[in-house]
């Protein structure tokens, strides 16, 4: 009998496309609001992914995520560096600063001293010049977006200029000059990135007395870094991180500081509450239109158990023609918008969420259909 | 109260088998008003083989009583056998089994699904009764052959008319070959002409069968097709007739 139902299913082309049509409606936003969630969230902590090397992020107590820039004095360095398990420690700078461009506009930028003689800490992926080429002097890297776009400058007849290696432009009026062009994560602000060695970072950030960011730690061979984290911790009293730890750390910050999840959260429940009003509403016209037929098998001797069973293979098809089309419309949209500035992440786990939604979507639908099959009277059939 | 019995005058066609026997049965429906009763008591037999109207006028309990007989209603009171089951008595399972294999039926509006094809709906009883697919769409384009609707089996029952639909409940209602078919208002949507080859139809094809057919009608038109006529008004059979059968059958559709 279930070839019997998908043909009544699939027969009633009107009512099937009206059910697809809210199912993939909220499959498309619990899919697609979510990813773009995730892509920022995963944006908060991007710095973190683009330097996979330290074990342990030492920092100030007050730090609650990574963009957070409470500077240390110089001698933490050393004291983190005394503590048993350390393999190795080396300073970071990152601040915001301002940057003259050649044509006197001035832009904010995100600064990254890295450690001068490991160059730990400097971007992924150098696509023009080269991470040593940082020793030059007033050696700048840029980020791939801020030399092509947002540092690019205009001159008088308003022809746009990107910056390219050689190239000058100014840091608190200090000379800096492009030397390499590098891939990075894009981060949450989106401001340009600008990578220095760790001297020229404290040469060019305005005289303080605490100027280090961060230290960066990698454990001994063998040392947990959870357990080095601790000791650091109860070594220097300092905020010692694993990079995990850090990264839920910023997440936890914004996720309770920002109203992003409530917002994203409006979006999904929205995008739920319509998709399964217009398909719940639409499989129970679809049951109800068909009922005379249920009623007619229900008199010729078919049970309830096997309409019951039809009904909801009915509900499941429909259903997952609708999660598929969704899916495959968020899936097309995440790939329309690769390269550009808008976040999106469609991670497996958001797969089974969205599932999740369109199967309760479903049940409620084909609880709908199957009560009212369930409770039909087959002597309705001989009623005109 | 009257009862159509084997010996009251089927007996002349033999000792045939008894398909329906009720006995004092009652039905009612509650309302605000407190219950209505559809039947007051009714006896019923009627021999297996033979083709029996109910008729009478509206709300005098014909369609309670079928439901009753075909175990789709339960009764308040009395007893009912069909082929010497009491339907109501046999678990529920058994109940829709039996029903599935010993009750064909034919609905007033017909009940086709719009979405199969015409032999698909003519399959539909043999599904339930658990006949593989294949075998079950064979047997339903014999059967539409046998009503004269071979090779319309693929169509859909929209591209029919009328009287083709009806014929296809008719192959729907008889390719499980049950021993008991249940009618209702069998002729009302469909013209004169159409209605009496219909009912032509379904005498010829039933008695072929070897089936009993059972009959709820208004229209006095098809009545010479029946062997017997039990009438029935306000809840009781008050009258209880034999009839042309076959002969009344012929006159009436050489009379058209």
């Amino acid at each position: 009998m279930i070839h019997i139902a998908l043909e009544m299913l699939f027969g009633d082309r009107a009512k099937l496309i009206a059910i697809v049509i809210g199912v993939t409606f909220a499959a498309l936003i619990m899919t697609q609001q979510p990813s773009i969630f995730v892509g920022l969230i995963m944006r908060t902590y991007a710095f973190l992914d683009d330097v996979p090397m330290p074990d342990v992020w030492v920092m100030d107590p007050g730090v609650d995520y990574v963009e957070e820039h409470k500077p240390l004095r110089e001698t933490a360095l050393g004291r983190v560096r005394g503590v048993d398990g350390v393999a190795w420690a080396v300073p970071m700078y990152k601040n915001l600063q301002t940057a003259r461009l050649p044509d006197g506009q001035l832009k904010a930028i995100n600064l990254t001293g890295v450690d001068d003689t490991s160059m730990i800490g400097g971007p992924p992926k150098v696509v023009a010049g080269s991470l040593g080429d940082l020793r030059r002097a007033d050696g700048v890297i840029l980020d791939v977006e801020a030399a092509r776009r947002r540092l690019a400058w205009r001159d008088a007849e308003g022809v746009l200029h990107p910056l390219n290696i050689g190239d000058e432009f100014e840091l608190n009026d200090r000379r800096a000059v492009v030397v390499a062009i590098a891939e990075t994560s894009p981060d949450f602000i989106l401001l340009p990135k600008v990578f220095t060695t760790y001297s020229r970072a404290l040469d060019y950030a305005p005289r303080q007395a605490r100027q280090l960011t961060y230290i960066l730690v990698k454990a001994k061979e063998g040392e947990a870094p959870a357990d080095l984290a601790r000791r650091i911790s109860t070594a220097t009293g300092l905020k010692a991180l694993t990079a995990y730890d850090f990264r839920w750390l910023t997440i936890g910050y914004w996720m309770r500081n920002t109203g992003i999840p409530i917002n994203f959260g409006i979006s999904v429940m929205l995008g739920f509450l319509v998709g399964a009003a217009v398909a719940g509403q639409s499989f129970f016209n679809f049951v109800r239109e068909n009922l005379g037929q249920y009623a007619a098998l229900k008199a010729m001797g078919l049970r309830n158990g096997v309409l019951v069973r039809m009904v909801l293979v009915q509900a499941l098809v429909a259903g997952g023609i609708g999660y598929g089309m969704g899916v495959g419309l968020s899936a097309a949209f995440g790939t329309a918008m690769r390269g550009t500035v808008l976040a999106f992440a469609m991670r497996p786990e958001l797969l089974a969420f969205s599932f999740a939604g369109v199967l309760l979507i479903v049940s409620v639908a084909a609880l709908l259909g199957i009560r009212q099959v369930v409770q039909l009277d087959p002597a309705v059939v001989f009623r005109s | 109260m009257a009862a159509l019995t084997a010996s009251s005058g089927a007996a002349s066609s033999g000792a045939a088998a008894t398909a329906v026997m009720c006995r004092g049965v009652t039905k009612s429906f509650a309302s605000a008003a407190g219950p209505v009763w559809a039947l007051r008591g009714v006896d019923l037999e009627i021999p297996a083989g033979r083709v029996a109207m109910l008729v009478g006028p509206s709300g005098c309990g014909k369609t309670t009583l079928i439901s009753v007989v075909a175990g789709i209603l339960k009764r308040d009171a009395g007893t009912c056998h069909v082929f010497e089951a009491d339907i109501e008595a046999l678990p529920r399972r058994q109940q829709l089994d039996f029903r599935a294999s010993t009750i064909g039926f034919i609905f007033q509006q017909f009940h086709l699904l719009p979405t199969l094809t015409v032999a698909h709906n003519v399959a539909v009883p043999l599904l339930i009764n658990a006949v593989s697919r294949r075998h079950a769409i064979d047997r339903a384009h014999a059967m539409l052959e046998k009503v004269g609707l071979g090779g319309r089996g693929d169509d859909p029952p929209a591209q029919l008319s009328g009287g083709e639909q009806q014929r296809v409940a008719i192959a729907r209602a008889l390719v499980h070959a049950p021993k008991l078919i249940v009618c209702d208002e069998p002729t009302s949507a469909l013209d004169h002409d159409t209605g009496m080859r219909i009912m032509a139809l379904m005498r010829d094809v039933v008695v072929d069968e070897g089936a009993t057919l059972l009959i709820v009608t208004h229209d006095n038109r098809i009545f010479p097709f029946a062997d017997m006529m039990a009438h029935m008004d306000d809840g009781r059979i008050v009258d209880v007739r034999l009839n042309g059968g076959a002969a009344g059958a012929r006159e009436a559709l050489s009379g058209q």
